[in-house]
């Protein structure tokens, strides 16, 4: 028998045996199904958080701006800062009604800091 | 993202490993019904000891999810990958071991044969002798053996597993078989060998 026919030989002696262990082939229990899956999952669930995007870092501006009570706060700064440039640049330097008289009067509301003041030197 | 998927889907390994790593569970569950099966056999095989397999079949499955993000399509099948991952760690394990030898009764455990069934009674028998004899071999003859026999892997696919070339893949498998058929001859009447 030449090696070529005894390889066949045996290759055809043995196929039942190769057969036989396909068919007996072990099944996974369902203890390791379950914990490959979970393994799965967990693995899915790692690379989920590694790709999902970081939220934007707020600036200074948005810490200011929510320092303040946040955008309704800022709306209701701006419209007073408005009025307060319109009341300086509208109103005549004196109000009317409001001239001073002959009769008028001065309050001295701190005479001893006028004095200290003034005697210091 | 899912698809209604179930482990028969005609869906490759490989476009079922592109969902998996985009998120879809469905894919996980194919994937897992799929390989774990053929990993868990191909280590027991190996090995001789379904509970070193089960280990190794989870271990080689870990890798692969792990694996996922990163596979470059059209590079490699993920099965010819899976083989070596597994048989990588078998043969840690084997070296890990004390002198690599397995236990007689070690064997991987076949279903429960029914016992009123003459031809599954042979086939177990048929199946634990060749286990047995396999144990006996060097490592990489029982791989490529194992691979080419009983996997159905074409010799340039266990080159490519085992990191060699076709040529030493056949020289392996050769060495591999007659030292089988000596060791199965002695039980040639029980086993009704080269008897069909």
């Amino acid at each position: 028998m030449s090696m070529s026919d005894e390889d066949n030989w045996q290759e055809a002696a043995l196929a039942p045996f190769f057969d036989a262990a396909r068919r007996q082939a072990p099944t996974p229990s369902t203890d390791l199904m379950a914990r490959v899956l979970e393994d799965a999952e967990a693995a899915q669930a790692r690379y989920a958080a590694a790709t999902r995007p970081a939220a934007p870092r707020a600036g200074l501006w948005a810490h200011i701006r929510q320092g303040l009570g946040g955008w309704p706060a800022m709306t209701g700064l701006a419209a007073a800062g408005l009025a307060g440039v319109w009341i300086g640049l509208a109103l005549p330097e004196v109000l009317p009604g409001l001239e001073p008289t002959a009769g008028d009067y001065v309050v001295d509301i701190a005479p001893d800091l006028a004095l200290e003041t003034g005697g210091g030197f | 993202m899912t698809m209604p998927l179930d482990a028969s889907s005609d869906l490759s390994d490989e476009d079922l490993l592109d969902a998996f790593a985009r998120g879809d569970r469905a894919a996980a569950r194919v994937l897992t019904l799929r390989l774990t099966p053929r990993v868990l056999a191909h280590a027991g095989r190996l090995l001789g000891s379904r509970a070193e397999a089960e280990e190794v079949a989870q271990e080689a499955m870990l890798r692969l999810w792990r694996q996922a993000p990163d596979w470059r399509a059209g590079e490699a099948r993920v099965t010819t990958w899976l083989y070596r991952v597994a048989a990588n760690l078998c043969i840690d394990r084997q070296r890990r071991a004390r002198g690599g030898t397995v236990a007689l009764d070690a064997v991987p455990e076949p279903p429960d044969p029914a016992p009123d069934a003459p031809a599954r009674m042979q086939d177990r028998a048929r199946a634990e002798a060749l286990q047995a004899a396999l144990a006996q071999l060097p490592v990489r003859q029982r791989q490529a053996v194992v691979l080419r026999h009983i996997e159905g892997c074409a010799n340039l696919e266990i080159a490519e597993i085992m990191d060699t070339t076709i040529e030493a893949v056949e020289s392996l498998t050769t060495r591999g078989r007659r030292a089988l058929t000596r060791a199965l001859a002695a039980r040639k009447e029980e086993l009704g060998y080269v008897d069909e």
